[in-house]
């Protein structure tokens, strides 16, 4: 069938049985498209959609030992509870700055990384470099923290020694809010962005080589070549990339802030997925837990939708 | 078109509505079929051995210890599996269960109708949570007496109370012969050096520490020296020592009410005079500097082995090697057991561990209690328990001096699990009870501690012993308020206690009221009102 | 001339910074080599910095020597390899469809695949569902429910989209259908994206535990990354073991170090060789104008 359609399907009120443009037609004309789909579209039902009722333990008094037809209904209350709570006021903030902070420094970084790897042209220094750079992503968190601490320690910390022994005095890299605020991101960017490269150089072995090729007959320079052929050619990646990124901005990973924070700086260091370990699972408040993820995921689906609308206004593909 | 995707959205979404809920249904179905196993044994005991075996699941710790054969599939549970079918006509699965997640795994389990015949924990609060929950099933006496006979011999009336919730037996304690902990470890060279008697209470100590610190007798350097070596908050209230701080003449309602081993009494005297006693001991660069850093005391442990620290506290085990690495890196070091967190004044008070280890209780939906009730009473027979925690003389264990010291370079298939088949034997008994105390530490410690210091371990167990005195109160009801806020409280006091610890003398009493504050407002008020309440209820009911 | 030295400094600074990067990553991964190869006193004492101290090959040689061990190996790399084949083709058939702007209801059926991307069931309904699929300590309670991923997916769809259009008519245009256009030209043309996604599955299924402790309980069949973790869990589990005897113990460090080897070896193994489908100029000469 020819997808682009033959010149007498314009026509109204086609000769077949078939409604002009009603579901079957397109159903017929895209079968193999349908078919295809329906495939991972049987996983997704079954795997995800089916349990989904789970989310209705937001809504419910939930016990395991009673079960989950047993348990009575509490409509928002468990909600109210958690919102009217000061600590998680708390934990929301926490969890919305840091996420930030993650997003301003560590998206550009796999970018640009990505790209200066590319400007390589020595192929088995690319090679090692690549593999090096993605090794901090197979460290758990918890040892990584337990060298940070070694290092970063303000009395027994080798780097405060050696600067001490330098002169200077000693920074509280984790034991004072604001730095341990930016020894937080430092260490998320260090363990991300190696591995992050690797979609964008992805994209950018996509590029229509000859535009290079062209923009050297321009006697364009490495940075202009940058800035004018790689950029864009990998800008809907970056799009995708973006979109999703903000879609996590209320999301909260529990491993990074357990292990690197520590009591003094709590206040800070307290996010929502630490909040809901210790409210929601170790006291095993399932819906509070629930809920709590609920509202994670309502205003991060939200926030994709709209970022993929502007996305799509200013002219570029989105991810819906 | 628009019409036509609400249709097709609308369809699928009834699609998932239903096949969800009908899911949700399936899976809470209170399955007949799985624990059925076949005819129940009920009645007289002389139809046992005609009627088919009656089936009950056990559960397992599995602590994936690297080179272990799997938990529920081995020598030993084929032997008992064998031995309690001919014995007692009772047919043992074994459910593994993450040591470390075994709470997760329950529910999970529960959840799905796939629990096991017993749930157990070694954690009072966990239970107790369970039990709130209508986790378990109550163990009538008749049962315990027609089933259980060795059983209550074995375990004595005594402990048998602790299983007994609201008047009723939900639980059943395993015995726990060995109580001792770790007492305090001090430096005796660096003691000796100074001409220093060891310290029996908190000015003594303080005194002495001050004398490590100013004098340094380790020759480690003065910034290097850490007198008294701490880390971050563990998992008991006990890391601040209040208990020193206890007057002598505390009603027992004070102490019910305030004292706990999980929620530290943070608004209460004897916590606001320790804390300030830390703080003194910080200030003055007497404790770990980075106490608070130290979250899982490894810092502690590589300062201690280092030869940094004066007095520390921890375990002589073999593992992890702090004491050899200690003698390694400071050969001459000698080591004592004190007990000075005392206030001038006061008698020793330390918290004294519940004389039981597992507790288990009886699934709810479980078919057949007698069989669990048979299985244990059949599990602590002596000649039952003698094979299964020393295993085979000559293979597994040797005698010497009238002590079965287990072997465990022993290789062949009859290896005793983890060296003691301790999970499995853990819910009548956590250790090898000779009836001796003298008997049972000195085995424990040629066990457990590292060669050059099997005495050491034994002065420091008696020692420990000394300071043991007083027992926990223990409510005859679970205090819901405690499960349910304990983890918040216990992040709350880690800040809390920590600030107080590090801040200035100046400002500690301001801090410790907005603490307090704080404290009250996060559930502890909610705390000691149900507390209170229960023991009122508790006395009335006498 | 000004473009030449232009790209000089330019070139300092790439290979400056990514040098440094390098470093920066690779020191504290030295440091936990030599804390596996490292003796237990040494890493009590925290002495270990980026060179073993008192050489032990302790941990590796229980670990391999152990045939639980090898065989968990051997099993969690069919898992993988399975899961990595299966994720791939759903991600695929659901992503080239999604990409044809003439499919109606397009848009529904990509937001039913985004919603997966934030909601889920959680941990107990999945279990639930897993035991009346008669799954647990199945393997494929670790190949199935994780299969279709929505990042993988859309990831993916943007790389399908970048696919110039024209190139799709004219073979259409040539008679080939759309089964041919997806073999001959958008697979061959997404292959750094196909081999990225390959890599994804593949790393996140091999790192990946958390379904494991929950679904597979017969010992005999736990993933490596289970195992490992258990065994790390178990030894620096506080708890005293009662009268433990036996082989000494190793220092929890030095283990959670000989693990980190074992997650890492097949990325560094497996990396190299997915190296070539990274190449560029792919497209010469495809589309004109």
């Amino acid at each position: 069938m020819n997808p682009l359609g033959t010149s007498s399907d314009l026509v109204r009120g086609k000769p077949k049985a078939l409604k002009a443009n009603g579901f079957l037609y397109y159903l017929k004309r895209d079968f193999f498209l349908y078919l295809m789909f329906f495939i991972p579209l049987c996983f997704i039902f079954l795997f995800y959609y089916v349990p989904m009722y789970g989310l209705t333990i937001a809504f419910k008094d939930y016990d395991v030992i009673r079960g989950y037809m047993e348990s009575p209904w509490i409509g928002f209350d468990a909600f109210k509870e958690v919102f009217k709570s000061p600590d998680f006021l708390k934990v929301l903030r926490n969890t919305l700055v840091l996420n930030f902070l993650d997003l301003l420094f560590g998206f550009p970084a796999p970018i640009i990384l990505a790209i200066f790897l590319n400007e390589i042209r020595v192929k088995w220094f690319k090679r090692v470099s690549q593999t090096i750079l993605y090794l901090p992503h197979f460290l758990s968190w918890v040892i990584i923290a337990g060298i940070m601490y070694q290092l970063f320690s303000p009395n027994t910390g080798l780097v405060n020694i050696l600067i001490r022994s330098l002169g200077g005095q000693t920074i509280p890299f984790l034991t004072e809010k604001w730095h341990w605020l930016f020894t937080y991101v430092g260490i998320g960017v260090w363990q991300t962005a190696g591995w992050g490269t690797i979609i964008y150089l992805a994209a950018i072995t996509g590029i229509n080589s000859e535009l290079y090729e062209a923009a050297v007959v321009d006697g364009a320079g490495r940075l202009r070549k940058i800035w004018n052929i790689t950029l864009p050619g990998i800008r809907s990646t970056i799009i995708v990339m973006l979109i999703i990124s903000l879609g996590r901005i209320m999301g909260s990973s529990f491993d990074r802030p357990y292990a690197i924070g520590n009591p003094i700086v709590r206040e800070v260091a307290d996010v929502i997925a630490t909040f809901v370990y210790r409210v929601g699972i170790q006291s095993l408040r399932y819906n509070t837990a629930t809920a709590i993820g609920l509202f994670q995921s309502g205003v991060g689906l939200i926030l994709v939708l709209i970022t993929d609308f502007i996305a799509i206004k200013v002219g570029e593909k989105g991810i819906v | 078109m628009k019409k036509t995707w609400l249709k097709a959205a609308s369809i699928f979404l009834a699609l998932v509505f239903v096949t969800s809920t009908l899911a949700a249904c399936g899976g809470t179905k209170t399955e007949e079929t799985k624990q059925a196993g076949t005819t129940p044994v009920s009645g007289t005991a002389n139809t046992q051995k005609s009627a088919a075996p009656v089936e009950i699941k056990m559960p397992v710790y599995d602590r994936g210890v690297q080179g272990e054969p799997p938990v529920d599939n081995n020598y030993w549970t084929k032997w008992m599996q064998e031995k309690a079918l001919k014995d007692i006509n009772v047919k043992v699965t074994y459910v593994p269960i993450p040591r470390n997640q075994d709470v997760d795994k329950f529910n999970m389990l529960l959840a799905a109708n796939e629990a096991p015949d017993v749930i157990y924990s070694y954690d009072y609060p966990v239970i107790s949570s369970f039990f709130s929950r209508g986790a378990f099933q109550e163990i009538p006496k008749a049962m315990l007496d027609q089933y259980g006979a060795n059983l209550q011999k074995f375990l004595g009336a005594d402990l048998l109370k602790y299983g007994v919730i609201d008047g009723k037996q939900y639980l059943i304690p395993a015995k726990r012969p060995m109580l001792g902990d770790v007492a305090l470890t001090i430096r005796q060279d660096w003691l000796d050096k100074l001409g220093l008697k060891a310290p029996t209470n908190t000015d003594e100590l303080y005194t002495v520490l001050k004398a490590f610190k100013e004098q340094d007798p380790g020759g480690v350097g003065a910034e290097n020296v850490i007198p008294y070596a701490i880390s971050g908050f563990g998992n008991t209230s006990l890391c601040v020592p209040y208990y020193a701080f206890i007057p002598d003449n505390v009603s027992e309602e004070e102490f019910a009410i305030y004292s706990d081993l999980i929620i530290s009494p943070l608004t209460w005297e004897p916590e606001k005079e320790a804390l300030k006693y830390l703080n003194k001991l910080y200030n003055e660069g007497l404790i770990s500097p980075e106490f608070a850093l130290d979250k899982d005391n490894k810092k502690a442990e590589a300062d201690f082995s280092n030869g940094k620290v004066g007095m520390y506290s921890t375990r002589v085990l073999k593992s992890p090697p702090v004491f050899s690495t200690l003698i390694k890196n400071v050969p001459a070091a000698k080591v004592q057991a004190v007990n000075p967190l005392v206030k001038p004044g006061n008698q020793l008070k330390g918290y004294a561990y519940y004389p039981f280890g597992m507790l288990s209780g009886i699934n709810k939906n479980s078919k057949n209690p007698e069989a669990v009730i048979k299985y244990l009473d059949w599990m602590c027979k002596q000649e039952n328990l003698t094979i299964l925690q020393n295993g085979f003389e000559g293979k597994t264990y040797t005698v010497k001096d009238g002590l079965p010291i287990l072997d465990g370079a022993y290789t062949g298939e009859e290896r005793l699990i983890l060296g003691t088949n301790k999970d499995y034997v853990s819910v009548v008994t956590e250790q090898r009870d000779t009836g001796d105390m003298e008997k049972n530490i000195k085995m424990q410690a040629v066990a457990q501690a590292p060669d050059e210091f099997v005495d050491y371990y034994i002065a420091n167990y008696k020692e420990s012993l000394k300071g043991m005195t007083t027992n926990n109160f223990l409510f005859s009801k679970p205090v819901t308020s405690l499960s349910k806020n304990q983890q918040n409280l216990k992040a709350k006091f880690e800040e809390a206690g920590t600030r107080l610890i590090m801040c200035k003398p100046a400002e500690f009493d301001a801090l410790y009221d907005k603490y307090s504050k704080e404290y009250l407002a996060s559930g502890y008020q909610e705390i000691l009102d149900e507390k209170k309440k229960l023991y009122n209820e508790m006395k009335a009911a006498k | 001339m000004y473009s030449r030295t232009a790209d000089k400094v330019f070139d300092t600074i790439v290979y400056a910074v990514v040098i440094i990067a390098v470093l920066v990553c690779i020191i504290p991964f030295l440091h936990v080599i030599a804390l596996s190869l490292s003796s237990n006193e040494a890493v009590v004492a925290q002495k270990v910095s980026i060179l073993p101290i008192g050489f032990n090959l302790e941990a590796y040689s229980r670990i391999i020597k152990d045939a639980t061990m090898i065989r968990s190996l051997l099993l969690t790399i069919l898992i993988t390899v399975l899961f990595t084949l299966l994720g791939m083709f759903l991600t695929v058939c659901c992503a080239y469809p999604l990409n044809k702007k003439r499919l109606k209801g397009r848009k529904f059926m990509s937001m039913i695949c985004i919603f997966t991307l934030f909601f889920s069931g959680g941990i107990i309904p999945n279990y639930i569902l897993i035991n009346n699929l008669k799954l647990l300590n199945s393997i494929w309670s670790l190949i199935l429910p994780l299969a279709f991923s929505a990042y993988n997916m859309i990831i993916i769809k943007n790389f399908f989209a970048n696919i110039p259009e024209s190139l799709e008519e004219s073979a259409y245009l040539d008679g080939c259908t759309d089964v041919g256009i997806l073999v001959r030209i958008v697979l061959p043309l997404s292959a750094p994206a196909l081999a990225t996604i390959a890599l994804f599955f593949a790393v996140g299924r091999w790192n990946t535990f958390q379904d494991a402790l929950f679904y597979i309980t017969k010992p005999d069949l736990y993933p490596l990354q289970l195992k490992l973790n258990l065994i790390v869990s178990a030894s620096a589990s506080t708890e005293s073991l009662g009268e433990s005897v036996g082989a000494a113990q190793l220092v929890p460090e030095v283990l959670k170090a000989a693990c980190v080897m074992f997650a890492t070896l097949p990325i560094v193994i497996v990396y190299p060789w997915l190296q070539k489908y990274f190449v560029s100029g792919v497209m010469i000469g495809a589309v004109k104008g």
